[in-house]
């Protein structure tokens, strides 16, 4: 059965958009890092990071702590990435191919990994962050916030959607040989 | 398989071409093709009953079953 115009519109303009989410997240997370009394006003708020990002940590500090945060963005970035491949498939009429399905899964597994990657990460940023302050005021910070929860309930929900997708294309693959 | 669709015979029985039975139905050549082959997991009952309404004939008269084929 044909899909209709608007969803692949719709999805192609979400594959656009993925992929400038892909490449946006890595480039200001590293203007954030690289400038962080300058990037407020792209009001792009990185809330685990433990410590105080500002200009006064020093260079080699902040460039080592993006170092890790990268492996959260790496994560982000694979989702985004998945969610292009994703969308592109569904604008091509693919909504029940097998390569979507995957799509799917990896936009799942990447919520997931990410969530755990950020939580692992926080403790040596907020340390790299804070070791400047000198001794007695560095501190390594671990935290699982409201955030954290909602993207793993998020993570869990595509999980689901992924799994339920995998039946209808199996009950679709069985329709497909009825005439 | 054991079902075999005798579609074919029904079509030259009644003089009728394939490509005249797909419009009438409103199926796809290609599909009636499969179906005529067997190469098809299965007819729904709406299509067996607008080829019957078209070909004037019974289910029967479609398919049949053959053990040993």
């Amino acid at each position: 059965m044909p899909v209709s115009p608007r969803i692949l519109s719709l999805s192609r303009l979400m594959a656009w958009l993925s992929l400038a989410g892909f490449l946006l997240v890595p480039a200001i997370t590293i203007y954030v890092f690289v400038y962080p009394d300058t990037s407020q006003w792209l009001m792009f708020n990185i809330d685990h990071l433990g410590a105080t990002l500002n200009g006064k940590v020093p260079m080699n500090f902040r460039l080592m702590a993006l170092l890790c945060e990268f492996v959260s963005v790496g994560f982000t970035m694979w989702a985004l990435w998945s969610l292009r491949r994703l969308f592109t498939l569904y604008s091509r009429g693919e909504v029940f191919s097998a390569g979507a399905f995957r799509a799917l899964n990896n936009v799942a597994l990447a919520l997931f990994a990410g969530v755990v990657g950020t939580f692992i990460m926080q403790g040596p940023i907020s340390y790299l962050l804070s070791y400047p302050l000198g001794a007695g005021h560095r501190y390594i910070s671990l935290g699982f916030g409201s955030g954290d929860v909602a993207n793993l309930f998020l993570a869990g929900v595509v999980l689901v959607i992924a799994r339920v997708m995998a039946e209808a294309r199996r009950v679709a693959e069985e329709n497909a040989g009825f005439v | 398989m054991a079902i075999v669709v005798n579609l074919d015979v029904m079509l030259a029985k009644r003089k009728m071409r394939s490509k005249e039975l797909a419009e009438t139905i409103g199926i796809t050549e290609a599909n009636l093709s499969l179906l005529k082959s067997g190469k098809v997991k299965g007819v729904r009952f709406e299509t067996l009953d607008k080829i019957c309404a078209a070909l004037q004939c019974q289910p029967g008269d479609l398919l049949e079953h053959r053990p040993d084929a």
